[in-house]
């Protein structure tokens, strides 16, 4: 008798997981499959540009000891950052204003911020390089006013332009975000806290803030990652000074022809964002919930 | 008339030292003010002048709609009116934000901070006027046991059910030791069983800690049990201001008269007939206080006034039994009488007995039956 009851039961366990399997399935393919490929290429050995599937830890010594890689790693680091803290500070207080600011038109703000994800990537980084070119928009008008003789030559083909390119495409996904947290945000908590004695300010910082920086905090982490591993913009905006590591990435599997160097500099730069991203999980954390 | 059984000191008195000496000051005063909504069309609060004393626990009650959670969030600060002035403690309050009022609000949905546990909540007010770290802990522990939430305090909103979280949202607002209380439907979320309850907690509350206690409610019953004045509002003014006993007894408008309990209501004249003051409704002849004002006029008779025996009242008349509703612990029964319906209440078996078409002596007294103008 009981051996049957354990059978039905365990039969009835797996009828409720069998709609799980196709899920399972998408996930090992996608995700786990790619990335466990790019572990065990990241292993082997690789001499003039034939692969030998030997064991081996040179290739993770050889991406964190060459000193102009470091260098770049840390560049990237300091611009996917840096871009993705100035877009999330901006599209935070923006999404603020729509939320509390606006009634009638939030939904068409929220519209327009998220429009040029409609266009392609390619197409906004290209814009970039028409408004900070030496024909582009910020030079023509500088040099019709007389104002300069020749073209800020900074501003194209530099960190600086691979540093703003890449805070602009990062601003519409860091705007949802933080948007969503926000309006779950109750008016009435924000009554309640004047009506303790809060001023505006205290307000923010005692309530807005602790109940929405998790979404904040997941623009920021949208914005990085997209920030982080990205070779298009650097490519286009970039020059030499702008080369990042999705760009030393990209070489290794192409024109140096080099996989396992690059599966090793993939999985230092996979390692690198998982630490920031779980140090920003840490300090953004928010005990009780909204319901 | 009207006017001056709204506000009991004369208008443009300092409400602080102009009362006579027995009449507690003034501490909230609404002078004539009327509040429009952005893009409404009508007036949410229409010339409402009332004055608010200290340390009484003040109702106002009314249909939702009516005005009443307006009249509270311009108290608080949370709407500016759009005429008139509102007096907190004799200041003009016009312009003043909420944070800097010394009003406390209990929000009818709570409103608790769902990141901060129910001590933080309560020490939250202290906190933003950066009151010393003993005194906070002295006065949250203090304010915690008159809510008997001591056990809870480490707890969060999300942990805690309606009754506690509604105890909760009270000690927030209390810790502070506000002038005047603002409270907004509060029960309205708990179960009847509950309610009751908090009814007489939040009635003894009010008396312990002597703060003015302005609350807002739709419920007749919450407001005739804790008021010691209540307001009755609808469509943004004020129909009456008095006492429970007043505002149930001697209704001031029809609309008095119908909204609170359960009334007869109905057309009639009151005339002089050899040298006495007569009121006729409908074929019912009654006398009249002399002093009743004569001409058309409507009536108002409580049902539990209306008996179903003829010997319970001064007036008694024949009628008919039109329908009994059964109610649980008692019946409605309507019967017509010479052109009136009149609906009294009985007892359930009483009400039970009685079969539709049925003739019943019905009796009243006279002095039960309420004049009102209009």
């Amino acid at each position: 008798m009981a051996s049957v009851a354990v059978t039905h039961e365990g039969r009835a366990s797996f009828r409720r997981r069998l709609p799980l399997v196709p899920l399972a399935a998408w996930a090992a393919l996608l995700v786990l499959a790619p990335n466990v490929l790019m572990l065990v290429y990241s292993l082997w050995r690789t001499r003039e540009g034939v692969l030998y599937r030997v064991f081996t830890f040179d290739n993770y010594i050889a991406a964190v000891t060459n000193d102009v890689t470091l260098a770049i790693l840390g560049r990237t680091v300091a611009i996917a950052v840096g871009a993705a803290l100035l877009a999330t500070a901006v599209a935070y207080p923006m999404a603020w204003f729509v939320v509390r600011r606006l009634s009638k038109h939030r939904l068409l703000a929220v519209l327009l911020v998220v429009v040029p994800l409609w266009i392609s990537y390619l197409v906004r980084v290209y814009a970039w390089k028409i408004i900070l070119g030496d024909n582009g928009i910020i030079n023509s008008t500088l040099i019709e006013l007389g104002l300069r003789d020749e073209p800020l030559s900074f501003m194209l083909y530099s960190k600086f332009a691979v540093f703003l390119t890449l805070t602009y495409v990062s601003i519409p996904f860091a705007f949802v975000a933080s948007y969503a947290a926000l309006e779950r945000v109750p008016a009435s908590l924000l009554e309640a806290s004047a009506d303790a004695g809060a001023s505006p300010a205290r307000a923010f910082r005692t309530v807005v803030w602790p109940l929405s920086r998790q979404g904040a905090a997941i623009g920021f982490a949208l914005a990085l990652l997209l920030c982080i591993g990205d070779y298009l913009t650097p490519a286009m905006v970039g020059g030499l000074e702008g080369t990042m590591f999705g760009s030393l990435i990209v070489n290794q599997f192409g024109l140096t022809n080099n996989w396992p160097l690059g599966a090793a500099m993939s999985i230092v730069l996979l390692l690198l964002t998982g630490a920031l991203l779980a140090l920003v999980a840490r300090f953004t954390r928010t005990e009780g919930t909204l319901d | 008339m009207e006017e001056a059984s709204l506000s009991p000191s004369r208008p443009g008195t300092p409400g602080r030292e102009g009362d006579t000496p027995l009449e507690p000051p003034t501490v909230v005063r609404f002078d004539d003010v009327s509040k429009v909504y952005n893009g409404a069309t009508t007036k949410a609060v229409d010339g409402v002048s009332l004055d608010i004393r200290a340390g009484e626990f003040f109702s106002i009650l009314g249909p939702s709609g009516s005005g009443k959670t307006s009249c509270l969030r311009m108290i608080a600060g949370f709407e500016q009116p759009s005429s008139g002035r509102i007096l907190l403690d004799g200041v003009d309050v016009q312009g003043i934000p909420p944070y800097r009022r010394d009003v406390n609000t209990v929000f009818q949905n709570y409103a608790l901070f769902p990141h901060m546990s129910i001590e933080a909540n309560v020490s939250y007010p202290l906190r933003m006027h950066r009151v010393a770290k003993h005194e906070i802990d002295e006065r949250v522990s203090e304010t915690l046991a008159l809510v008997e939430m001591e056990e809870l305090r480490k707890r969060f909103p999300h942990q805690l059910s309606g009754g506690q979280r509604q105890r909760a949202a009270l000690a927030r607002a209390l810790v502070g030791r506000p002038k005047v209380l603002l409270l907004d439907e509060p029960l309205g979320a708990l179960d009847l069983q509950l309610r009751q309850q908090m009814q007489l907690a939040l009635k003894q509350l009010q008396r312990d800690v002597g703060i003015t206690f302005v609350y807002v409610t739709h419920d007749q019953g919450e407001a005739l049990s804790m008021s010691d004045r209540m307001a009755v509002m609808s469509t943004g003014h004020i129909e009456q201001v008095g006492t429970p006993r007043e505002v149930y007894f001697h209704p001031n408008t029809p609309f008095v008269a119908g909204f609170i309990g359960k009334a007869n209501l109905g057309r009639g004249t009151v005339v002089l007939e050899s040298g006495a003051t007569v009121g006729h409704w409908g074929g019912i002849s009654f006398p009249m206080a002399a002093d009743t004002p004569l001409g058309p006029c409507a009536f108002s008779l409580r049902h539990e006034s209306v008996s179903l025996s003829d010997g319970a009242g001064d007036i008694a008349v024949r009628g008919t039994v039109e329908e009994v509703v059964f109610l649980g612990d008692s019946s409605e029964v309507m019967v017509a009488v010479d052109g009136v319906t009149l609906v009294a209440k009985a007892p359930a078996h009483i009400g039970f007995a009685l079969s539709n078409g049925q003739a019943i002596t019905v009796s009243f007294k006279a002095s039960e039956v309420v004049r009102i103008d209009g």
